[in-house]
């Protein structure tokens, strides 16, 4: 897709939208997942902490983003490995 | 040896009920301690941190945490605190705790701090009274905790924030909100007070390991950061030359 500064700068506040109706949605209050917009297409990365969460994230912000596909590639706690059973570091004082 | 367990950032809610807790199945048995960094809920309603406390209940170990920005966000902080310390943890702002461990004590002194940027790219109590009382949040903030650090007389201190004392751990995060993510007033209180650890969430882009202005320190264990449901460091008290931590990945000079 061909973006001119005027369509950035509009892609640039569809993005902001999309972001804050995340962070003002009292169901997610998710302020740290990024919208990066490539053509037709919306990739999400970040963390939440459920799945629930994973799915209302991408609805959110399709609902700000009409015509464009949603890529959520953000992570879940399900999604996090078992913390290793010892310590990974040593510190002293 | 302390090993210390710690974690931030875990933003619970109800809808998460039971997705935390299995992962602390064997935690009693790596760990002397659990820090918890802030932003504890998603929204910071006594709701959310019922939901915490019933996976943190009975896990066996000490647990001592601040709030994070996000547990103010409904303006119950206080019936969040409470409903914590309910469970039994040690909920910090400007105060400090004592945890004996193995006949040594580890002193943890904790406040959640606050944002207002590093050297060459901060704020300052200046101009609008909006601004004077973000910088001198902070700086209240930060007093509290080097009063707090140096008061202590223990074998081990460690720092406990939600925000970031120093920007190493912050690398990852776009540079114009490092002033929203920490301050290089918690730095220096670090510095000033000594700390062994230091440990902070808040920045989910950012790095885990990096160091205040005088070489001590710093973690950054926000749970998207850290990748796991918690990190486990190893402190060594003084004179402790018997390290039996299992294959450690990193050995770092003191600092």
């Amino acid at each position: 897709m061909t973006t001119t500064p005027g369509d950035s700068d509009d892609l640039g506040a569809l993005t902001e939208q999309a972001r804050r109706a995340l962070a003002d949605d009292p169901r997610l209050g998710q302020l740290d997942v990024a919208i990066t917009l490539r053509g037709q297409r919306a990739l999400l990365t970040g963390h939440v902490v459920t799945r629930d969460r994973q799915e209302l994230v991408a609805a959110v912000v399709a609902d700000h983003l009409p015509g464009y596909a949603i890529d959520n590639a953000t992570t879940t706690l399900d999604d996090l490995p078992e913390p290793p059973p010892t310590a990974e570091e040593q510190l002293r004082g | 040896m302390i090993h210390v367990a710690a974690v931030g950032d875990v933003h619970f809610a109800p809808d998460a009920a039971g997705t935390l807790r299995p992962h602390l199945a064997h935690l009693e048995e790596r760990a002397d301690l659990l820090l918890l960094a802030g932003d504890l809920t998603r929204l910071g309603t006594p709701e959310e941190a019922r939901a915490l406390a019933a996976e943190l209940d009975g896990i066996g170990v000490p647990m001592v945490g601040v709030l994070g920005n996000h547990d103010y966000h409904s303006d119950r902080a206080g019936e969040v605190t409470a409903i914590l310390e309910g469970i039994g943890v040690t909920m910090l702002e400007g105060g400090s705790a004592v945890v004996p461990v193995h006949g040594s004590t580890v002193g943890i002194a904790g406040t959640k701090g606050f944002g207002g940027g590093f050297v060459g790219a901060c704020g300052s109590e200046f101009g609008e009274p909006e601004m004077k009382a973000f910088m001198a949040h902070s700086r209240c903030l930060a007093e509290r905790l080097e009063a707090a650090l140096t008061a202590l007389d223990t074998d081990v201190k460690v720092a406990l924030l939600h925000y970031a004392p120093c920007p190493d751990t912050l690398a990852g995060e776009r540079p114009e909100i490092y002033p929203f993510l920490g301050c290089y007033l918690l730095g220096e209180a670090v510095d000033r007070g000594g700390a062994t650890l230091t440990v902070h969430g808040h920045a989910h882009r950012g790095t885990e390991r990096g160091l205040t202005p005088g070489g001590h320190h710093v973690r950054n264990v926000a749970q998207p950061v850290i990748g796991h449901a918690y990190r486990l460091y190893c402190l060594h008290t003084d004179g402790d030359g018997d390290p039996e931590c299992a294959a450690p990945a990193v050995q770092l000079a003191p600092a």
